[in-house]
């Protein structure tokens, strides 16, 4: 259990408003929140990054030129921000910065960004009508993520600030796989 | 069985395709950020509840199911009830909405299942009546009333001067291989044909001692009335550390529903529920690995600050619930491995305080023959005298004391060769009365043939026979009874006390089997 939260939410205030100030700059925030998003699951998921990261034994600057192949064609502000927590070993408050900087952003927008994961490409007339939806029910601006999964079969998934709209088809298989299969005849 | 026709598949059919939710599923979700020892972090899950069955999605949409614990600033700490190695870091997780349950019902009866309910017995599925709440509020004081019903363990020593109540906490200790398991046991094959539902819960066990009771209680027929929830030493510790609240939530179904599977009432009267929890020791121990891997602070011997109230919320789920509620009862055996008889150890002193009683089993006494290996003068049961039947009050009221102040001369004995005459009788009677006591495995007594074998001992029959004789005595005397006497002991059974007229006939026919009695066999 942490005991400094305090200290913690801090440092990723800092190094969320500095990047959000280097992205306005360059105009590219909303595509910045998707590609932290994608490093911090990098980070996540592989151990033996976060292990590289962490020693000290590695010189700097070969963790540097790491992160810069890893992450080729990511933004040069979000690198940098990440170097700079890799440098001073602030790799705990890697995912707690990338929420605060969602946050910031949605703020900086005014818009709120949803993931949609259909099972085939939105085509633009289904795009618009999902922002103009969603635009009018929240009373703010909607920027889409897109993802495909062609493993919803159909139907769609909307994701927004930790909740999940499931309306694919998959899962309406699966509700009533479980309905059906708990069937007596007695 | 019903027939089945074409017109009832087809009513199934449309009743089971109407229950189709077609509606949109909204949930919440977060991301698993690290994952380990049974233990995952996850990102997220602002809205999670404590104790909230949290839903992973594995590898290949696996679903694997988890028990948010610690509620974080920005993260949840959660424990893995399924597979492990199923969930890695970045995997989705959903809060349900609900906190863990299991089945229960009449059809788990006989069998053998894990603590989420699963048959782990190969005799395939089992379908459950209802599904009750691992965590559950005990009852309150009003739904309650007073405990006035024995649990007949069939054990002379503890039916007669430690009585358990049914709806009583009555704690079993001591040391490894002292018999506590034994002493559960004889109570779930002495409960056969009275009413009880047992519910025999193995933590941390190996998996071939807890398939060594399951044919112990198979052999003797005592399966029939038992569910044996097992939660062995290789499964997790998260499994471990819910196994006696999921035992006991089977057991709950029973005292709060009816033999006709709806609400318990006056009219409808719940069930007798006897939980035994085999032991407490190991799921304090699976708690403390769980708490540490969370990160909770660790407090005395390791244990987190709340291990108290673990063992506290899991006793106080025993109850007698009052006539309007059924007065079904959940009576609740907990069982405690001491290290070295030391009973000041955390875990025995704080389930010690929290019982009705304890039953203390001592090595000493196990290796010198007195088996079972119960100390009279340190065990005692707070409440379970209001339940025993007058006729055992009547022949054992005074057997404690009488005990004790054995004990106590047996050592003055020792320094001093001259006793005085009555001195020596009341050392003699001690000694025998100890010996009436031995009882072997697997060997329950009834309550009439206990008052009867204690009166025999009280009454001076046993003072002229040589020690060794004591038990050859008492069990030819009970055979006796059965064949001969068989309307005293029903008498005894049935009017639950010993009248003048039944005083003066089992004299008469005591002493009448001792004339037959050879000491020499």
């Amino acid at each position: 259990m942490r005991t400094n939260s305090i200290q913690l939410r801090a440092k990723a205030l800092v190094y969320a408003e500095v990047l959000l100030e280097a992205c306005k700059v360059s105009d590219n925030v909303f595509a910045v929140a998707g590609e932290f998003d994608d490093l911090v699951k990098a980070v996540r998921g592989s151990l033996e990054l976060r292990k590289a990261l962490k020693d000290k034994t590695i010189p700097l600057e070969a963790k540097k030129a790491l992160v810069t192949e890893l992450f080729t064609g990511y933004a040069p502000e979000l690198l940098a921000t990440f170097n700079v927590m890799v440098e001073r070993e602030d790799l705990g408050v890697l995912s707690r910065a990338r929420e605060t900087f969602n946050t910031l952003a949605e703020e900086a927008l005014n818009a709120i960004f949803i993931e949609v994961t259909t099972a085939v490409s939105l085509d633009d007339e289904l795009r618009q009508q999902i922002i103009s939806k969603y635009s009018a029910q929240l009373g703010c601006g909607v920027l889409l993520r897109e993802y495909v999964d062609p493993d919803l079969i159909g139907g769609i998934v909307l994701m927004a600030h930790g909740k999940r709209i499931d309306a694919s088809v998959t899962s309406q298989l699966e509700s009533a796989r479980h309905v059906l299969s708990k069937a007596s005849v007695m | 069985m019903a027939e089945i026709t074409a017109s009832s598949i087809d009513a199934v059919l449309r009743r089971q395709l109407d229950a189709i939710n077609t509606s949109v599923e909204s949930r919440e979700v977060g991301i698993v950020s690290q994952v380990g020892d049974g233990i995952a972090r996850i990102d997220g899950l602002k809205g999670a509840m404590a104790g909230e069955l949290l839903e992973f999605v594995g590898e290949g949409n696996k679903l694997v199911y988890g028990l948010a614990q610690n509620l974080e600033e920005d993260e949840v700490g959660a424990v893995l009830l399924g597979d492990l190695t199923a969930i890695k870091e970045n995997d989705q997780v959903r809060t349900t909405g609900r906190i863990v349950e299991v089945p229960s019902g009449k059809d788990f009866l006989g069998r053998v299942v894990n603590p989420l309910g699963e048959p782990i017995d190969g005799k395939g599925p089992i379908e459950a009546e209802g599904y009750r709440p691992v965590e559950f509020r005990a009852p309150g004081v009003v739904e309650r009333q007073g405990v006035n019903e024995p649990v007949q363990t069939g054990i002379l020593a503890i039916d007669s001067m430690i009585p358990i109540g049914r709806g009583q906490r009555e704690l079993i200790i001591g040391d490894r291989q002292t018999g506590k398991t034994a002493i559960a046991i004889d109570t779930i094959i002495n409960s056969k044909g009275k009413d009880l539902i047992c519910i025999y819960v193995a933590i941390g066990q190996k998996a071939s001692t807890v398939a060594g009771v399951v044919e112990t209680l198979e052999r003797f027929g005592a399966m029939e009335y038992t569910i044996v929830v097992s939660a062995s030493a290789s499964d997790t510790a998260p499994l471990q550390y819910i196994a006696p609240m999921a035992g006991v939530a089977m057991g709950e179904y029973f005292i709060y529903n009816g033999a006709d599977g709806k609400p318990a009432s006056k009219e409808n009267p719940g069930r007798h529920v006897l939980c035994i929890y085999d032991d407490l020791s190991k799921q304090a121990v699976a708690y403390r690995q769980m708490s540490l891997t969370l990160r909770r602070p660790p407090g005395r011997e390791a244990y987190p600050g709340d291990v108290f109230y673990l063992h506290s919320r899991l006793l106080e789920r025993a109850v007698k619930l009052s006539e309007k509620n059924g007065s079904g009862s959940i009576t609740a055996l907990p069982v405690i491995e001491t290290q070295a008889g030391d009973i000041s150890a955390y875990i025995p002193t704080n389930v010690i305080s929290i019982t009705d009683g304890q039953i203390f089993l001592v090595s000493d006494l196990f290796f010198q023959g007195q088996r079972p290996a119960v100390s009279v003068g340190i065990s005692v049961s707070r409440v379970g005298g209001d339940a025993q039947i007058k006729a055992m009050k009547q022949v054992a009221g005074s057997l404690r004391l009488d005990l004790a102040a054995y004990r106590e001369l047996q050592a003055f004995a020792q320094f001093g060769s001259d006793l005085d005459k009555a001195t020596q009788n009341q050392l003699n009677r001690g000694a025998r009365m100890t010996e009436l006591l031995k009882q072997g495995r697997y060997a329950p007594m009834p309550v009439e043939e206990q008052v009867a074998a204690i009166f025999s001992g009280n009454q001076g029959f046993l003072d002229d026979l040589p020690t060794e004789t004591v038990v050859r005595f008492r069990t030819e005397l009970l055979q006796y009874l059965r064949a001969s006497k068989a309307d005293l002991l029903k008498a005894i059974a049935e009017e639950k006390k010993l009248s003048d007229e039944i005083i003066e006939s089992l004299k008469l026919a005591i002493a009448s089997f001792k004339e037959m009695f050879s000491v020499d066999e």
